[in-house]
């Protein structure tokens, strides 16, 4: 996407972005702005988290507010997605249960991209016996497949918003870890760090200033595809018994109750529809968004 | 280095292909093999398990349930719905107990009070089990011994002398009592408490198998061949030639576990089934219209109630090791508490929209097909009431009260435990749900964490005399599960279960439900009333044989 | 070559020794005490369960459970379960892991050779409707969770139509449903990574020379794109198997199939820590091992590895090895 446009080479570009780098996420901005789908995409995230954010202003009812007979009542002006078998609004649960999906997936997004920016770049920058240890750590991480550790965690240290997040950004660690390393060491080449280095600022400052901004851009793209990935995990823990206690409400927990009643799908295909809803468009608009952001910071694609 | 790549791509393709095998179900990988054709046999059993043909073909009997056991042990695991299956097909009791109370002789030949309190059982001679061993008497002492040892049910047979109780021949017991127990013919004629091989249990203490005189035995020897039994999977039975009664009906009997209702539902529909346990209203409900063709409904007698029990007694600290579990007194100690919880609750709306009207409200601790059953109502539903009750124990909505509910996690369960948490919410009770777990958890939770509500039923799962049935609130239950001690319920309990006359029992249970009742120790949600999905040709034997129990299946004879 | 194998298979030993540690660890801060869970009703007597604790050794200390652990391991001994009375954790999961494999290894299968073409049709087809088409497909794929996937198929083809059992392993048609249910986020996973690792070979000026040379398409798009872009493939569908082995332990549960997922169910929800411990265990050996077999076949494939191994006379300096490109996402 984002075809016809005039760019200076790669090359030029990163010499500049460094004295002003906010024209180069302005750059990556303008290019996003042409594509019509991660547009959409943003938008709806945006409308969503700020849903989400504000559930107890927009939800027409309190997510544990039970009235039995309202159960299963179709979607209606009053309950516009029906009840579920509480004869609780789902909308209103929805949203809330947005909350804690969306919460939980971005703590554990921000616990992976920092923890392994940090290890990646200090390993990148250091090398040596700390590169070794922190990435046979990372080998040893990424050996105990994702969905295992999280349940691993869940099951020992119970359920709960910060130990389901952290269980699910263990995970992730280890390919930010690797990714950020690989970049690190690109930079590390580069003259501009020698010259910082010369002109006697710390290391910590030459890794806040120069090597994590130049390596936030790919980061980013990885974080907007591992929050679909972590709803999608919160879920399936949810599906295992993992997740959240009633009666918060969650969306897995929400599909997974509803999934219970499809033989009656022809009169309660809302409590199946609406979540599974829920999950699979806010899944899209994240995996949609992801493409069009390495699209638009790809300087390749542009031709 | 040509070389190296032509290989590295074989060592690919190899892995490739050897994924399409395994995927294919062909695999001949040692481990592989064995489990897919011992499922494939099942799969061909059960795809013509519908049609039990009268032509001398196998006639197979497949039932479909919930868990599995994790242990054989009778007195400990055996009590879920496919431990009962294996309990009453491969071990016999000493005596069952008909519908109507009436004791009827299975191993033993006669039974006699020779004493105020000492009863002498003859059992039958020339009874063998599965294994060849011969029963005797020291099996029914050993099985006696066995079931004081273990926990659970050491209460169910705490009235017997065992320092007195002997065996004078190898076909007769003498059981002593230290005080009289009505219960006792009850306890001893359950299906679980079946007699067991003395040298087979101390020689597998951790009954890895089981072997019993029953009309079935568990497929192989349980040494070599454990083909009767896949972990997870399904328990095999097939005919014990050397059964001493008539031979039963059916040639086989595996009862296959399902983890999600859903897919058992689903393959009692595919007629994959010959009968499915069933707890989820909505599959019920559609059995019982018919929707399902050639299945009916087929449910069993209400003995026992569900029900809050409410928690009233300090669970004293008591340290071991490095554990210490931590003195913890429930709010609901307090009268006014409870009875906030039970006018609170609109239990008769709650039961009737979550039970979709498969379940009846329960009106007394006691199920109403039970010959001792009171009807002392339900609590009224009053809001208000209740929030005055909570304010005289100094809560209200904006001064919550947190309480910790421990129950199985069945769906029914989870169900009925958040409407509670929405009626309690609106007077200010906070219902913690983190307690609800597997069977198995639940205990560790209430040590480790203290609870105040718990849904369970106060029986002991064992039979259905009221001493049964309402054991877990008598003063010998160790169970810890109901945790109360009220002297005065613990009286009428222990008069109700010694005295020898029924009319005089039924009183003192009548008075025992309605204390129940007024000290708001118990609020009884639904009568237990299991349901099971039956092929129609398999229902009109129980229908015509009057066999409540679709269980009781297995027993049937030709 | 050879000294790269070598490295390869002594690296794996660290690493495994490594997760072993960090699981075991995991459940040794577990919060329920296991000899609770063992002696389950009776564990409300104290003696009983000080007994209980010091039988099962919780009473050493954490260097020494762990030893015991990591001797008990060697000889492949995984631990007795705390649920199933008598019964070892490598016994119940040597019953069930076939199950588990066979479904994980149909849908890194499945998700091959579905995956690979669409993907490759989208990129030699970029920006048609074709591409669009199958992207929006892989792209939705991916946002639907397996669980609901596997929950549709069943009602659609077992109950509705009945064309496949419900239920159960055993025969061929037992796994149809469950492998598609499974690969579902691989395929899609694989078709997106084909076509963003084509798009790159496509664009490489090897590509425009052979078409400038005249070579007809369909040899451009066999011999020189899809050979150079399959490196990257080869990595994804190898580093699959752990996405799969986890797709699998939630359709398992919907398909009633006896495999480590109903395994690892049935423990979580009985607290059986050990058993759970054992089953992540294995997956995490499953997955290295099938890591090491990918690392070896994309060294063997990839020329520039070779070449460094060639130029340099097998050593090799370690710094340039930051692993096989891992991340998808990375192009």
């Amino acid at each position: 996407m984002a075809k016809n446009e005039k760019n200076q080479p790669a090359a030029e570009e990163q010499v500049e972005r460094i004295p002003k780098k906010r024209s180069y996420f302005g750059e990556i901005w303008h290019r996003l702005k042409k594509n019509p789908v991660a547009m959409v995409c943003l938008v709806f995230l945006v409308v969503l988290i700020l849903a989400v954010v504000f559930a107890n202003f927009i939800a027409p009812y309190d997510y544990a507010d039970a009235d039995l007979s309202l159960r299963f009542a179709l979607p209606s002006a009053e309950h516009i997605m029906g009840c579920d078998e509480q004869g609780r609004d789902l909308f209103s649960r929805l949203l809330y249960g947005g909350r804690y999906s969306l919460m939980v997936a971005l703590i554990a997004v921000a616990i992976g991209i920092v923890v392994g920016m940090v290890v990646g770049a200090l390993c990148g920058f250091f090398g040596g016996g700390l590169d070794s240890v922190l990435m046979r750590l990372m080998d040893v991480i990424m050996a105990i497949p994702g969905l295992m550790l999280a349940i691993c965690v869940s099951v020992a240290l119970g359920s709960g918003v910060f130990n389901t997040a952290l269980a699910i950004a263990v995970g992730t660690i280890p390919i930010i870890a690797r990714q950020l390393r690989g970049s690190t060491l690109l930079i590390r080449s580069q003259e501009y760090i020698e010259a910082a280095q010369s002109f006697g600022e710390g290391y910590f400052r030459i890794i806040m200033r120069h090597v994590i901004p130049n390596t936030l851009a790919p980061i980013i793209v990885q974080a907007s595809l591992y929050l679909g990935g972590s709803i999608m995990a919160i879920a399936g823990l949810s599906f295992l018994g993992l997740g959240v206690q009633p009666p918060t409400p969650e969306w897995g927990n929400i599909l997974n109750t509803g999934l219970d009643y499809i033989y009656q799908f022809s009169t309660r295909w809302h409590v199946i529809v609406f979540p599974a809803m829920f999950i699979i468009l806010t899944m899209l608009a994240f995996n949609l968004l992801g493409d069009g952001l390495r699209d638009a910071m790809d300087p390749r694609m542009r031709k | 280095m040509k070389k190296m790549t032509r290989l590295m791509a074989l060592v690919l393709c190899l892995v490739l292909c050897v994924g399409l095998l395994a995927g294919c179900g062909s695999s001949t990988d040692d481990a592989a093999e064995t489990t897919t054709t011992e499922t494939a046999e099942t799969t061909e059993t059960t795809e013509t398990a519908a049609e039990t043909a009268d032509d001398g073909s196998t006639k197979t009997f497949v039932f479909g349930t919930d868990t599995n056991c994790t242990t054989f042990d009778p007195a400990a695991d055996l009590q879920n719905n496919s431990g009962c299956t294996v309990a009453a097909a491969v071990i016999e009791p000493l005596w069952s107990i008909g519908t109507d109370g009436s004791v009827e002789l299975v191993l033993a030949e006669s039974y006699e009070w020779t004493g105020d309190l000492e009863l002498t059982v003859t059992i039958h001679s020339g009874i063998t089990f599965s294994n060849g061993n011969a029963l005797t008497s020291d099996d029914v002492l050993y099985t006696l011994e066995h079931l004081r040892d273990t926990s659970r049910t050491s209460s169910m047979v705490a009235t017997i002398d065992y320092d007195a109780t002997y065996c004078p021949d190898d076909y007769t017991i003498v059981i002593v009592l230290t005080e009289y127990d009505a219960s006792l013919f009850d306890t001893l004629g359950n299906a679980s408490n079946g007699i067991l091989d003395r040298e087979t249990c101390e020689a597998d203490p951790d009954f890895t198998w089981l072997i019993g005189t029953g009309p079935y035995k568990l497929q192989g020897d349980g040494d070599s061949d454990r083909s009767g039994w896949t972990e997870s999977v399904q328990y095999t039975l097939v005919r014990n030639e050397t059964y001493w009664g008539d031979a039963p009906y059916y040639d086989e009997v595996i009862v296959k576990f399902y983890a999600e209702e859903s897919t058992r539902y689903a393959d009692l529909q595919a007629g994959n089934l010959d009968a499915a346990y069933l707890t989820e209203a909505t599959y019920i409900n559609s059995v019982d219209a018919g929707s399902v063709a050639g299945v009916n409904l087929v449910k069993q007698a209400a003995q026992g109630v569900q029900g809050l029990a409410l928690h009233s007694t300090i669970i004293s600290s008591e340290s071991s090791g490095e554990v210490t579990t931590e003195d913890y007194e429930s709010p609901l100690t307090d009268i006014n508490v409870r009875m906030a919880v039970a006018h609170a609750l609109d239990v008769e709306t709650i039961v009737e929209a979550l039970g979709e009207g498969t379940y009846s409200v329960a009106t007394s601790a006691l199920g109403e097909d039970n010959w001792a059953y009171a009807d002392v109502g339900t609590y009224e539903y009053d809001p208000e009431y209740a929030a005055e009750c909570l304010a005289a124990a100094g809560y209200s909505v904006d001064n919550p009260l947190t309480l910790t509910l421990v129950a199985e996690n069945t769906a029914f369960n989870t169900a009925l435990a958040e409407a509670c948490q929405a009626y309690l919410a609106e007077i200010g009770i906070n219902l913690d749900l983190s307690g609800m777990g597997d069977f198995a958890t639940i205990l560790p939770n209430l040590l480790s964490n203290g609870m105040d509500v718990c849904i369970s039923t106060p029986s002991n799962g064992s039979g259905t005399d009221p001493a049964s049935l309402l054991q877990q609130f008598g003063p010998s239950s160790d169970n810890g599960l109901m945790r109360m001690t009220d002297s005065t319920l613990s009286e009428l309990f222990t008069s109700g279960s010694s005295s020898r006359d029924t009319e005089a029992r039924a009183a003192i249970y009548a008075e025992f439900q309605q204390e129940m009742h007024d000290q708001y120790r118990f609020i009884p949600l639904y009568t237990e009333t299991k349901s099971y999905g039956v092929m129609s040709e398999h229902a009109s034997f129980a229908d015509a044989l009057n066999v409540t129990n679709i269980l009781d299946v297995t027993l049937l004879t030709d | 070559m050879f000294k790269y194998v070598i490295r390869r298979l002594l690296l794996i030993i660290p690493v495994l020794l490594g997760a072993i540690v960090v699981i075991f660890t995991i459940n040794y801060f577990s919060t329920t005490d296991p000899a609770m869970i063992k002696l389950g009703m009776q564990a409300n007597d104290p003696v009983k369960l000080a007994a209980m604790r010091e039988s099962m050794g919780l009473n050493r200390p954490y260097i020494v459970q762990l030893g015991s652990y990591l001797w008990g391991l060697l000889r492949g001994d995984l631990g007795e379960s705390y649920i199933y009375s008598g019964q070892t954790v490598a016994s119940l999961i040597a019953a069930r892991i076939p199950n588990t494999l066979k479904i994980s290894l149909g849908a890194i299968v499945l998700s091959t050779i579905l995956g690979i073409p669409l993907g490759l049709a989208a990129a030699l087809h970029q920006n048609t409707p074709i591409d669009y088409v199958t992207s929006v497909f892989a792209i939705f794929l991916n946002a639907v969770p397996g669980f609901l996937v596997g929950v549709v198929l069943m009602m659609a083809f077992a109950v509705q139509l009945g064309w496949f059992p419900v239920s159960g392993g055993g025969s061929f048609s037992h796994y149809v449903l469950p492998v598609i249910a499974a690969a579902v986020g691989p395929v899609s996973q694989n078709s997106r990574m084909t076509r963003s690792a084509v798009l790159e070979v496509i664009r490489q000026d090897y590509v425009r020379t052979a078409r400038a040379k005249g070579i007809s398409e369909r040899d451009v798009t066999m011999k020189h794109v899809l050979k150079n872009a399959l490196i990257p493939i080869v990595t994804l569908i190898g580093n699959g198997l752990g996405t799969a082995m986890a797709g699998s332990i939630l359709v398992e549960m919907i398909f009633n199939i006896p495999g480590m997922g109903m395994l690892i169910n049935s423990s979580i929800s009985s607290k059986d820590f050990i058993t759970v411990q054992g089953c992540v265990l294995v997956c995490a050996v499953v997955v290295s091992v099938m890591n090491l077999v990918t690392d070896l076949v994309y060294a063997a494939i990839d020329p520039r590895i070779k070449a460094q191994y060639a130029a340099s006379g097998g050593s090799r300096k370690k710094e340039k090895k930051t692993a096989p490109p891992a991340a998808p996402a990375e192009v």
